[in-house]
């Protein structure tokens, strides 16, 4: 088992680097860093020749990147541009344990991310667990009446759900719950944001900021989720066992979901691990529209104002968090299913 | 049993629900939507919002209202040349003495010396010293000398007319804050003061809380000693998403959006309680052509130029794209701040003159389709026929730039219809604004002169005539490999501008100063370059349930950036 | 031989395969309905530019009082903020956004099938490396890859010529990216047919008689790789539809004045109240049209291989 583990985590080295060399060759095509500076004429030449120099964004593509991976402080750069070195490298890059800094925000890297990651969790993980609950009910309760009115209703939303842009369920959502409602004078939610400006950020503030963002993300995915589970249950439910367990008289219908369910089960947690790592990278355009401060919005900003050492970073770590929760994926099947071996 | 779970579920969920309608509506508390979160607080080159709120905690020396009259601050007396502040040395450069006001405290009780004052100078002068906005400072002024704890004097290197508005001592930052970070590191860039972490200003508010990425809150400074706030607190939230902030607005979670486009003013209007009104914007949205800079052959010739903007209705352009009223600018320089009459004519919309001018200069129309009032489903472009520089037969089509911003594009659209009518073909591109601005060596759209016309702003300073205008307009500024320095991306070149540029850079007297820059202003915008579309206004809606919107509200500065520099001032309503 | 042929043809047909499929297909009442919906819309989108040319549908107007008027009789969706007939543009716009769907898809399914068919194929070496890179891929967020493939390309600013029509640039550059972000689920589907496939007795037995590997893979494998292939591809086209009004909306998408769904959508976002004709119609088209996708690939997997259904 340890083995086992030890050998998965070695090969995952290989497709971290690989996955870095990518990102960062796309980066580099991505345009200048400090392109913006130039549109404004109160920061002088000088200023921006000085910090072209220190982010090193002249140096040479294969420096650049031996630069990213192991920092540069074992050279001097000439910042001044008067031909002697003078200013010596500070950074000791990725594999010596300094992610980098920002050059926006020029805050460490790790503290960027750990204002935005916690959010991001909150937000992900009551979606994964209202996703669950939500398609679990649903998935059951449709599998035991297959092409029933009701189950022929829940269908028939969970593929207009699938069919919407993310962003118009959500405007529609703040449209109806936010605007409308407050408008006929019945209760509302707020627009967007975690907290109200005005309020004293209790619980019950953030859990009414959480119920539209949790409520748009979730409807696609129970979509989903529940048409997976009552598929499995469904061929759980139709095969040979169960079959003969009716046959022979065991028709109580607990008896019957409990087994079926068990045996679905094998697939949907593999699902759920699988899908896990996707909550790091946030939801780039729900935490946009309701100003959530997340990883999806740290994202969208750092892209549209380039922000390569944070970029980096954030494909780092969703890169790393689908590697592990694979693996996490792999285990569990095998505990849960004697007739899967590590091989 | 089952029942009862589903009532309970239910109740947590309207209840969840009601407290969206209990939301407090006696406390003081002053809630603007802010578009853009400043990465950080230092004041080195940013999206201009980033540092919109600098106002709330940091003031200046002195400040202009609305009308531009200026009013002291933190300085004990406005330096002009009749008070004797103002002196011309011998050389002929210019000498001022400034004096703070006593008592001046920092928000924590620090007194507020020159030695601030010094220590900025001394980060202004050394680029090594911290990545700033310094203007021309380093460049014009001499030194900066200490006479007591309130008095300083100010030695410019040559005659400067603008002690006033560019290159003044700096002394909102706190020595004594700031001066650790500066001998720790050997910059101020990795201060965390910057990062809104021990903020200590000179102003009505302190910055008490910043959470990145949703809001920043800020308190009664105890120790102001001007005009007392109206409001305790005044919170900024970050709201990206367009649509989301008229959202917020109408569900009154903020109670201040401003800065919106132009085509959002009757979503705004339309909003229960919310009065929406405009202040003069420095950023004129214009065509620029390129005329000197790589651009088509055709532009070369002032009367093709001349027949461009005799083409298009900019009134009806306005009118239909900005809003009832918009005045399309004669100039560069918004005429709103020209305290002198501007003699300069403003071109009219003249199809005909257009196609004259056109046809005179060598660009026929060889099939006659110019009648057809554009409906055409693929216009043919006029070709040369004897024009300097261009084969004969060669069709006028010109590649348009401009940024994503929507108005921007619309407006291009428009003037390709105008401009198919008198037989010029275009290239629409709009790009994002990163690319078209560019520098020189980041191969900037602009900058490399790799377009014909392009439609964007370029902020003009109300306070002073072409204060940065030679990199923009000088013959010397025309980026190259050699010298890739210059903003002057459309090549014009004016020897008679240039020289009257130096000397309106050096007379000190207003009067003169103003008559040679009006000189000058001709000089330059004569040569039909620029194509003025509208003056973009800056846009304010406003809850009057939550605020008096008085006079006092519609102050909010001349500057580009001053947008809240009298929030003091702003009353709760009621 | 003579005698051979008659009797074939005296034995009542057995139905075959591509005839089993549909009739499963005609079966499946919501599938079908997908179909008729879907191919209405491409009907709507080729039918309807036979009656506005695009030099129309992208012609502004220079009078005022045609701006953002509300649907009518003159215009059945109203005009938008500078006088252009949204009925033409989402004509137009329809035809990108469905061209942008089927291009993307054509890349990404070629790609996929032939990275599957290769690696499940030849094993060893090539499939270890194959597969890392396919994991490497998946290891990035889509939106992510996407988003940052997009950045990559702003500001490239020419346009092409395409069947008579100048198209942005940006298209085939979504296109591009689309097709190169969506390969990597189906190439692992097609390769895990492949590895239970190639050992089989039809593929051992073409392989005895000598033909190439080209020839088992296309002529013996391939074929059996359809269902996944073909349903793949059909949600394929609406998940890229879906996608090009994702990028529209961050700012990433088709530049104007080429229409898109997505940028017609994204236009009236400013003026959600006064616009509603300016997001209603290219967001119903892109509902409508996902809807009847993924009705259309839920029912071809129904039939074309009930053993995968829902996987």
């Amino acid at each position: 088992m340890t083995r086992y583990i030890l050998r998965r985590l070695l090969e995952a080295v290989p497709l971290l680097t690989l996955i870095t060399i990518f990102v960062f060759l796309l980066l580099q095509v991505s345009g200048d860093p400090l392109a913006y500076l130039a549109q404004d004429p109160r920061v002088r030449e000088g200023d921006r020749a000085l910090l072209r120099a220190r982010y090193g964004l002249d140096d040479p593509l294969p420096v650049r990147f031996v630069t990213w991976l192991v920092g540069d402080d074992w050279r001097v750069r000439d910042c001044n541009g008067d031909g002697t070195p003078d200013c010596p490298g500070v950074t000791q890059g990725i594999l010596r344990g300094d992610l980098g800094e920002s050059i926006r925000t020029r805050q460490p890297v790790e503290v960027v991310f750990a204002n935005a990651l916690p959010n991001t969790l909150l937000l992900g993980l009551t979606v994964q667990v209202v996703v669950i609950i939500v398609a679990l009910c649903l998935g059951i309760f449709t599998a035991l009446r297959p092409y029933s009115a009701v189950d022929n209703v829940l269908t028939g939303f969970s593929f207009i759900a699938f069919s919407m842009p993310v962003f118009l369920i959500a405007l529609l959502l703040v449209q109806v719950f936010a605007i409308q409602f407050r408008a006929w004078g019945l209760p509302f939610l707020p627009t967007g944001g975690m907290y109200d400006a005005r309020g004293d950020r209790s619980l019950d503030e953030l859990i009414r900021h959480m119920i539209l963002p949790v409520l748009s993300l979730s409807l696609i995915q129970i979509a989903g989720y529940s048409r997976y589970i009552r598929a499995t249950m469904l061929e759980v439910i139709n095969s040979d066992y169960i079959r003969t367990a009716r046959a022979k008289g065991l028709i109580n219908r607990r008896i019957v979901f409990l087994h079926a369910l068990k045996n679905a089960s094998l697939p949907i947690i593999t699902l759920i691990a699988l899908d896990i790592p996707g909550i790091l990278s946030g939801a780039v355009i729900t935490e946009t529209i309701f100003s959530w401060p997340g990883m999806g919005r740290l994202f969208i900003q750092s892209l549209e104002q380039l922000d390569p050492p944070v970029l980096m970073v954030f494909v780092l770590i969703t890169a790393v968090a689908v590697v592990l929760f694979q693996l996490v994926a792999d285990i569990l099947y095998a505990m849960l299913d004697p007739r899967v071996r590590y091989n | 049993m089952k029942r009862t779970r589903l009532m309970l579920v239910l109740l947590a969920f309207v209840t969840a629900f009601s407290f969206g309608s209990l939301a407090s509506a006696q406390d003081n508390t002053l809630v603007i939507g802010w578009e853009q979160e400043p990465p950080l607080l230092n004041p080195r080159s940013d999206l201009a919002f980033a540092v919109l709120m600098q106002p709330f905690y940091a003031r200046g020396l002195w400040d202009w209202d609305l009308e531009r009259n200026i009013f002291p601050v933190m300085a004990a007396e406005i330096p002009t040349l009749d008070n004797g502040r103002v002196t011309t040395l011998e050389n002929g450069n210019t000498q001022v003495t400034i004096s703070l006001r006593e008592g001046l405290l920092w928000s924590d009780g620090e007194a507020i010396t020159v030695d601030d004052c010094l220590f900025w100078h001394e980060i202004l002068m050394d680029p090594t010293k911290g990545t700033i906005q310094r203007t021309s400072y380093p460049e014009v002024v001499e030194s900066l000398e200490k006479v007591d704890d309130l008095t300083m004097v100010v030695t410019y290197n040559r005659p400067w007319p603008d002690f006033q508005s560019q290159a003044v001592p700096v002394c909102s930052y706190p020595e004594h804050v700031l001066g650790p970070s500066l001998e720790a590191d050997g910059t101020i860039d990795n201060a965390p003061y910057f990062s809104g972490q021990g903020v200590v200003g000179y102003g009505p508010y302190v910055l008490s809380e910043w959470v990145v990425g949703d809001s920043m809150t800020f308190d009664v400074n105890p120790t102001w000693d001007g005009a007392a706030p109206g409001f305790n607190r005044v919170v900024l939230r970050f709201i990206t998403e367009t649509a989301q902030m008229q959202n917020a607005m109408q569900a009154g979670e903020i109670d201040v959006a401003f800065n919106w486009s132009d085509d959002q003013v009757a979503a705004y209007s339309a909003i229960e309680g919310t009065e929406v009104f405009s202040t003069p914007g420095v950023f004129g949205d214009a065509v620029w052509m390129n005329l000197g800079n790589g651009g088509n052959p055709a532009l070369a010739d002032i009367n093709v130029r001349r027949a461009i903007i005799h083409a298009t209705d900019r009134a009806a352009m306005a009118e239909a794209l900005v809003g009832p009223g918009i005045e399309v600018p004669r100039s560069w320089y918004p005429e709103q701040f020209w305290p002198a009459e501007s003699d300069l004519p403003l071109v009219e919309y003249n199809v005909d003159g257009a196609r004259e001018l056109l046809t005179a200069a060598g660009w026929i129309d060889d099939n006659g389709d110019e009648t057809d009032e554009n409906t055409e489903d693929t216009p043919t472009p006029r070709i040369a026929q004897d024009v300097a520089g261009v084969a004969d037969g060669t069709p006028l089509i010109l590649r348009f730039f401009t940024t994503t911003r929507q108005v921007r594009i619309d407006y291009q659209l428009l003037i390709q219809g105008y401009l198919n009518e008198v037989g010029i073909s275009t290239q629409l591109l709009p790009v994002p604004a990163t690319i078209l601005f560019a520098g020189f060596l980041e191969r900037g759209i602009l900058t490399t002169g790799d377009f014909d016309m392009a439609i964007f702003a370029l902020s003009s300073n109300p306070l002073s005539p072409f204060a940065d205008a030679p990199t923009w307009f000088g013959c010397d500024n025309i980026p190259s490999a050699e010298d890739p320095n210059g903003n002057n991306g459309w090549g014009v070149c004016s020897p008679e501008f240039d020289a009257l540029d130096l000397e309106v850079g050096s007379t000190l007297d207003p009067a003169e100063r103003l008559a040679k820059a009006q000189e000058a202003q001709e000089a330059l915008f004569g040569q039909q370059f620029w194509h003025g579309l509208y003056l973009r206004p800056t846009w304010y809606a406003i809850n009057t349930a939550r605020v008096t919107v008085d006079d006092n509200v519609r102050n909010v500065g001349t500057l580009s950036g001053n947008y809240f520099n009298q929030i003091e001032l702003w009353q709760p309503a009621g | 031989m003579a005698a051979i042929a008659t009797l074939n043809e005296k034995k009542p047909q057995p139905e075959s395969l591509w005839q089993m499929t549909l009739r499963r297909f005609l079966r499946h009442r919501m599938a079908v309905a997908g179909a008729l919906m879907l191919l209405s819309v491409i009907a709507f989108v080729i039918i309807g530019s036979f009656f506005f040319t695009e030099g129309y549908a992208n012609r502004v107007s220079l009078d005022r009082s045609m701006y953002s008027l509300p649907p009518s009789s003159d215009f059945i969706f109203g005009t938008d903020p500078v006088g252009r007939d949204v009925f033409a543009r989402v004509i137009y716009g329809g035809q990108i956004s469905l061209m942008i769907g089927i291009t993307a898809v054509t890349i990404s399914v070629t790609l996929g099938t032939l990275v599957g068919l290769v690696a499940g194929y030849f094993g060893g070496l090539v499939d270890s490396l194959l597969m890392r890179f396919v994991e490497a891929m998946l290891s990035i967020p889509t939106l992510v890859l996407l988003l940052m493939l997009s950045r990559s390309l702003a500001g490239n600013t020419s346009t092409f010529n395409f069947l008579g029509r100048d198209i942005s640039i940006t298209v085939v550059g979504i296109v591009l990216i689309i097709g190169l972000t969506s390969w990597m689920g189906l190439s692992r589907i097609v390769r895990s047919l492949v590895l239970s496939l190639k050992n089989q007795e039809f593929v051992i037995a073409a392989r005895t008689l000598g033909a190439s590997d080209v020839r088992i893979v296309f002529v013996h494998i391939l074929p059996n790789c359809v269902a996944p292939i073909i349903v793949t591809a059909t949600l394929g086209i609406g998940g890229a539809i879906i996608t090009e009004t994702a990028l529209s909306f961050l700012g990433f998408g088709v530049q104007q004045p080429t229409a898109t769904w997505g940028n017609i959508l994204d236009r009236a976002r400013q003026q959600v109240d006064e616009l509603w004709w300016l997001w209603l119609t290219p967001g119903f088209f892109i509902v409508i049209t996902v809807l009847a996708i993924n009705f259309l690939g839920d029912g071809l997997r129904d039939a074309l291989d009930p053993r995968m259904r829902q996987n």
